[in-house]
């Protein structure tokens, strides 16, 4: 009975994402919420590959996960993924229905599913993975994940005892995960760049976790991820089992080290976030066999795509836009210090804050307080044009940062933000936008590049500053229609 | 003036710590001191004018409460001697009597509040809240995975008086905790920087004569707008 009742969920899965297809639709959680709903132990039934690894944590899991993907693809082996789906329990369910045969058995080598940490105790029980990835453990949105501690205990009672784990040996959160489980750990060398003092406003860890004492940082990346060691017992970083070294950010290049024996290694991006991510791949690609030499091939034909940040060019202009995932004061942090190393000088058009809550609610503006918005003082900021339901607070939040209230530039309305930019070839034009904010940086990418290419024409003089008494939404010259005053 | 602010390492998960840190900027003669949770308190030999105590993890609540619970007789000589204390978060839970786990399991408080505090993490309650402390309005935010209430037979003074929103816990018409100058709310973090108003009473009640803060027209601005949204009365106050 149960596995008639499984394979009639598997068809009715099957069934719901052909429709939804017919009509155009991805289909990444109906055909799951069928299944679950008809057969409520779907997802212990329904046909597994012979591995199914899993990646979670907080930042990069996305990443990690297409990378995975794509090396192993390109290394022919048949793999089952939620690349394009919900990472969620009905989301694994629609992905496992789609991949199995009308007999409910999988069709694939391998299944790499993306993980959302909050939905492990749902997922793992009944699908335990043979490998865990946990790229890193931050805090999130508070609402949600409330802090880091909270989601590692979370993912410390649903990982299975038998699943092992890759850990990063630079998170001290993520790294002590499950004790028990059979683990290997990554870490990226020594840089240039890190320190001992913090610079950053939120740390997750600061105490020993088995005697509370201070911890000490032998160097310090961002947040929390270094290297410590408490002083008073015998808890530190653990020793990475893959270390990457000699990390050459604009050469891309590094050399990993197992075992005493170094590799060559082609980076597969620009930034130190992304190296991590590309050491969590390399060690699960290791875990499943594949030998080091073989892995570097791969890598040098794989890159990573975001689709957070986006680059363009006009009149000699450069405007980069880049989600800031509001409310999230870590993931704002890392944008903030993005932009201040950004080599030169450059000019900001920042819409923080969830406009949508302005209509309904009143975002909670605590992570104004945790983020970092002292990167945005930076000198090498020279103008920093503001366009925020909130911006009260957040000029309030620049007042207490020490920025330099002469360069800021409070914008009575999204047009204005976009006419009020400085446009300079030696400045490129950072647009960050909020979680809602993807259609403000369009169309303020749209007209910062068309005021550029208008200003290439016309043969202007560079705009020397902020212009004031420009009136809100006085020019368009991208032929987007000016926004309302406030939203 | 000395302000302590205890444990920071562990308790200032929310920008708790931004509140001394605003007094501080404000009032020059305030001398922010912090203690690590491994050093003995200044409060023990020295009269501070303000204690303060922020938001912590849970596991960090019951290592915090077994902590100050040797020196609760200390701190309720304080309490006569007019000192002031503020706790934001789920601080104020540690100093109340006990904290209860969903599985009856929990842990004792400091006992300075007559209150038990129900935790389930599988609840968060996230929501706004309008009040007023005194005769001035008050906003701020909640995110716990608990709510406080007063034991059998006692009945606390609640810091604010609920307007909109929930209280100590849902139904009650305070919210936060008072006994003399020892505050407790559930408000997060930086309740001071949200509430110019509260924070020229604090320090006030401190002995700071004619208080001012810091940037006060662009706090005020800050503090006007979200009062306004607050005040509207279609909106939403459960997230």
């Amino acid at each position: 009975m149960g596995r008639l009742r499984f394979l009639i969920a598997l068809w009715a899965a099957k069934a719901t994402r052909s429709g939804l297809r017919l009509l155009r639709r991805r289909g990444t959680q109906l055909p799951g919420r069928v299944a679950l709903k008809l057969c409520p132990d779907f997802l212990a039934r329904v046909g597994r590959p012979a591995r199914v690894l899993a990646v979670t944590g907080t930042n990069g899991k996305t990443t990690v996960c297409n990378l995975i993907i794509d090396l192993l693809k390109l290394d022919s082996w048949r793999v089952l993924a939620n690349d394009y789906g919900s990472n969620t329990v009905v989301g694994l369910c629609a992905c496992l229905a789609a991949g199995a045969g009308l007999d409910g058995r999988s069709r694939h080598d391998i299944a790499v599913f993306e993980v959302d940490e909050r939905s492990s105790r749902l997922i793992y029980p009944h699908l335990a993975p043979d490998l865990l990835v946990v790229t890193n453990l931050f805090r999130d949105t508070i609402m949600r994940n409330a802090h880091a501690e909270f989601i590692a205990g979370f993912l410390d009672s649903a990982i299975p005892a038998q699943t092992e784990l890759i850990l990063n040996a630079d998170d001290l959160i993520s790294s002590g995960l499950a004790p028990a489980n059979r683990r290997r750990h990554f870490a990226l060398g020594r840089l240039d760049s890190d320190q001992v003092e913090p610079e950053n406003l939120i740390v997750d860890i600061t105490c020993c976790p088995r005697c509370q004492t201070e911890l000490v940082f032998d160097y310090r990346r961002y947040h929390h991820i270094g290297r410590a060691h408490c002083p008073a017992c015998d808890f530190a970083s653990p020793t990475a089992d893959y270390l990457g070294q000699s990390v050459d950010l604009v050469g891309q290049t590094m050399t990993v080290v197992e075992d005493g024996q170094a590799w060559d290694y082609p980076l597969v991006s620009d930034s130190i976030v992304n190296a991590y991510n590309q050491m969590a791949a390399l060690a699960a690609l290791r875990w499943l066999g594949l030998d080091h030499a073989k892995i570097a091939r791969l890598m040098a034909q794989v890159s990573i795509v975001s689709t957070r940040f986006g680059r363009f060019e006009a009149g000699g202009v450069t405007v980069m836009t880049q989600l800031m995932k509001d409310e999230n004061a870590l993931a704002c942090s890392r944008v903030f210090d993005h932009v201040k190393r950004y080599p030169g000088r450059k000019v900001v058009v920042a819409a923080t804050n969830y406009f949508a809550y302005s209509k309904d609610w009143s975002e909670n503006t605590y992570w104004m307080w945790c983020a970092d918005f002292e990167f945005l003082a930076d000198p090498s900021i020279t103008q920093l044009v503001l366009w925020s339901p909130r911006i009260e607070d957040v000029v309030l939040r620049l007042l207490w940062a020490g920025c330099d209230m002469s360069k800021v530039v409070v914008a009575r309305s999204e047009a204005e933000a976009a006419e009020r930019a400085i446009l300079d070839p030696d400045q490129p034009v950072f647009v960050l936008y909020s979680m809602d904010g993807l259609p403000f940086a369009e169309r303020t990418c749209r007209r910062l590049l068309a005021r550029a290419e208008a200003q290439a024409r016309s043969g202007l003089d560079r705009a020397a500053g902020p212009r004031a008494g420009t009136p809100a939404g006085s020019a368009d010259p991208a032929g987007v229609e000016a926004e309302a005053v406030r939203p | 003036m000395i302000v302590e602010v205890l444990f920071p390492e562990l308790c200032s998960l929310f920008a708790d710590a931004v509140n001394v840190q605003y007094l501080a900027r404000s009032c020059p003669q305030i001398e922010a001191r912090p203690t690590s949770f491994k050093a003995d308190p200044i409060f023990l030999t020295t009269r501070p004018a303000l204690i303060s105590l922020g938001s912590m993890t849970e596991s960090s609540q019951a290592l915090v409460a077994a902590r100050l619970r040797p020196w609760r007789d200390r701190l309720e000589e304080l309490l006569a001697d007019g000192v002031c204390l503020l706790a934001t978060g789920n601080a104020l839970e540690v100093l109340g009597t006990r904290v209860e786990h969903e599985d009856g399991s929990g842990f004792d408080g400091v006992g300075l509040f007559p209150t038990v505090a129900r935790r389930d993490l599988m609840r968060r309650h996230n929501s706004m809240f309008l009040g007023r402390f005194q005769d001035s309005p008050v906003v701020g935010f909640k995110s716990q995975f608990s709510h406080s209430w007063p034991l059998p037979g006692a009945q606390p003074d609640p810091l604010f008086e609920v307007t909109r929103g929930v209280g100590l816990h849902p139904g009650w018409p305070g919210e936060g905790l008072r006994r003399g100058n020892f505050m407790a709310t559930y408000l997060l973090g930086p309740l001071v920087v949200m509430n110019p108003e509260f924070g020229r009473r604090l320090l006030a009640l401190m002995g700071v004569e004619d208080p001012h803060l810091v940037f006060e027209d662009q706090i005020e601005a800050a503090f006007r707008a979200r009062l306004a949204e607050f005040e509207q009365p279609g909106r939403s106050f459960d997230y």
